[in-house]
């Protein structure tokens, strides 16, 4: 990168896979991705190239601010705004991942660990398991030294441990025509389950589980 | 997503409003004998000082589903389950009082725990279990719609008496419900762009602000 | 922050990335932002800036703003009209009308003439959907609908009633569904699964509100 100041046009970003994408697009795609994460239930997978990408790019950003506050404030206070924008939509899609993580700690480390790469970061990977592992410490340790001796802490409720719940209703808004989405009725009063075509553009209140794969593959927009 | 509804929370191992409801007394009938436990239940009339079979006691309900897994008691159905209660029910649900007293034929109380304890008893209830199912859900539909009034409103009185008819349920939707409204409102406003001292903040000012006060007060009586 | 659901000032911050036209009294070059280039700024020279730059100029009285077309009495007023007169919700000139419309009357109130009737004009309009939604969900919970469309709801209305609707419905959910055995959904599977079913189902869709009567499919 050699745009070393704010008076030059920055390269476009070429990105490991070799396909140019501009830091606008990757804005938009971050805002979307921000948006999916906060209204889906359960913890979609990691996009931790993009997230990285763009916290690059605001760091060089924020070089080049520093480089040349004394010779033109106001631009620099502009493209600070601008920075403290991205910082925070950057953040509050970190914390809403980590939230998630916090809620449903046990679910989230029984995955296997084919599914754990899928969905979490080796960042977000490490804060789980401290997290659980300090959890556990903190509950055994409240409560053994006050059971009676050879009476072991209770831990079969692991097994069924609280669940992020795949069947709450979402607004969606489809980016494309969706076909053949299965609107799961359940087992409820013996109903089958229905086939429907969402419309690109159109906005739905449905079941989270009916378009699951297409919210992970981007096709879909939550609202 | 805070987790403090009912859907998170029933048959949660770590939830305390799940602890609650699975603390609520149902009637169970023992079937097995048990030696040397007549004085759990006053009225028994064993000489050797047994629980017989027949008794029927009130336990908690995480008692009495462990008694009923292993065939030591039967469980019955809560009144406030039964017939006449949902016939009640059925007039109207929007103004039925959960929380109240009620006298009928055996003196039956909702429970602020309704719609969870239901859940745990359906399983339990072999012949009702369809209308049980049934009543639960269109009382809880025709009561959201008045949660959902109740959580615009902006009359504090009319909400203080509510939260004493509610059960404890429709009490969270409510509070989420009027959350939601108040950060609307507020937003549209425009209150929301003022940051305001936390309140420990303020009240850990006052109280370091008082003890002076009051040492002056010592010192004038001198 | 709320997992789940966004508050309005949320809302608010990502309407603020808007495209509005400014006529600055200043003279800047190019800037290169991250989010898009802006500028060069001439004075007297209307030029398309982000709303959150336009805002924070005008703090700085550097900039008038040019009103988008939509906000003002007569557009508004046909508006609240359409929306009275239909039983659907009518399409809004922009999805963020309401948040665009509270940030340009808050900073540029006194360019715009009439802005308090601007002001009660929004609010009404908002009030009349919120009306309707309120409506439509009471019929969404007394039915016993899986789906429904909801086209032209933005926002700001959704936000609302978002979390009372969604937990209110998982409890639905749950009272209906005691007792009997309910296939799990699959948690977290990493494999795509395709369940997409080849067979054409009769597609349900309904032009009311938020009702979706399974008895009736529209003819395709």
């Amino acid at each position: 990168m050699d745009g070393n100041d704010l008076e030059t046009q920055p390269e476009d970003l070429n990105t490991s896979n070799t396909s140019e994408t501009t830091t606008m697009q990757l804005l938009a795609e971050l805002k979307d991705i921000w948006r999916n994460e906060r209204f889906a239930p359960e913890l979609l997978p990691h996009h931790v190239d993009l997230v990285d990408c763009l916290l690059e790019q605001v760091r060089v950003m924020e070089g080049n601010v520093g480089k040349a506050r004394g010779k033109e404030p106001y631009r620099c206070h502009v493209h600070k705004m601008e920075l403290n924008r991205i910082r925070f939509m950057l953040s509050n899609y970190l914390r809403c991942r980590l939230e998630k993580l916090e809620l449903f700690t046990t679910h989230y480390r029984q995955l296997s660990a084919e599914q754990q790469e899928h969905f979490l970061s080796p960042a977000e990977l490490t804060f789980l398991n401290n997290f659980a592992d300090k959890t556990d410490e903190l509950l055994t340790n409240s409560v053994a030294p006050y059971l009676p001796t050879g009476m072991p802490v209770l831990d079969a409720w692991k097994k069924n441990p609280a669940r992020p719940k795949l069947d709450s209703f979402v607004f969606v808004q489809p980016k494309e025509v969706l076909e053949g989405v299965i609107l799961d009725a359940g087992t409820q009063d013996g109903r089958e389950e229905e086939i429907v075509t969402l419309e690109e553009g159109g906005q739905y209140l449905l079941r989270y589980s009916s378009v699951r794969e297409h919210v992970m593959a981007n096709r879909v927009l939550l609202m | 997503m805070k987790e403090f509804y009912l859907a998170t929370t029933h048959e949660t191992y770590l939830s305390l409003s799940d602890i609650m409801v699975t603390d609520e007394k149902v009637a169970c009938t023992v079937t097995v004998d048990f030696a040397g436990l007549g004085y759990i239940h006053p009225s028994s009339s064993s000489e050797a000082g047994d629980l017989t079979v027949g008794t029927t006691l009130d336990l908690p309900l995480w008692m009495a589903t462990l008694m009923y897994r292993r065939q030591y008691a039967t469980i019955q159905i809560p009144p406030a389950y039964q017939e006449e209660a949902r016939k009640i029910l059925n007039v109207d649900p929007a103004v039925v009082d959960l929380r109240k007293e009620c006298a009928g034929r055996f003196r039956w109380r909702f429970s602020e725990n309704y719609y969870a304890l239901g859940l745990y008893i359906i399983p339990f209830s072999l012949n009702d279990a369809k209308e049980i199912r049934r009543s639960l859900t269109s009382t809880f539909q025709h009561r959201f719609r008045k949660i959902m009034d109740w959580s615009n409103s902006t009359h504090r009185d009319t909400l203080t008496n509510l939260y004493n008819r509610l059960d404890r349920s429709e009490v969270q939707l409510l509070q989420m419900g009027k959350a939601e409204q108040t950060a609307l409102s507020d937003w549209l406003d425009r209150r929301t762009k003022f940051l305001k001292a936390s309140h420990l903040v303020k009240s850990a000012q006052s109280t370091r602000a008082q003890p002076q006060r009051t040492d002056s007060r010592k010192r004038a009586r001198f | 922050m709320s997992t789940g659901t966004f508050d309005p000032e949320e809302l608010e911050f990502l309407a603020e990335e808007t495209m509005v036209t400014i006529i600055p009294s200043a003279r800047y070059p190019l800037f290169y932002m991250l989010g898009g280039d802006v500028g060069p700024m001439e004075p007297s020279i209307p030029v398309p800036v982000p709303l959150w730059l336009a805002v924070h100029m005008r703090q700085r009285k550097q900039c008038r703003l040019v009103v988008p077309d939509w906000l003002a009495v007569e557009p508004l007023l046909k508006l609240k009209e359409d929306e009275n007169n239909s039983p659907v919700f009518t399409s809004m000139p922009t999805k963020h009308y309401i948040e665009i419309s509270q940030v340009i009357l808050e900073s540029f109130g006194d360019e715009i003439p009439h802005s308090n009737d601007i002001r009660r004009l929004t609010k009404d309009i908002l009030d009349l959907r919120l009306a309707k939604l309120r409506a439509s969900v009471d019929a969404f919970i007394k039915g016993s609908n899986v789906y429904a469309k909801v086209d032209n709801i933005t926002e700001v209305e959704l936000c609302s009633l978002r979390n009372l609707l969604t937990r209110g419905v998982d409890q639905l959910d749950m009272l209906r569904s005691a007792g009997t055995y309910r296939a799990p959904v699959a948690a977290a599977t990493v494999e795509d699964s395709t369940t997409l079913s080849t067979n054409p189902g009769s597609a349900v869709r309904s032009s009311r509100l938020f009702s979706s009567d399974r008895n009736t499919s529209v003819n395709s």
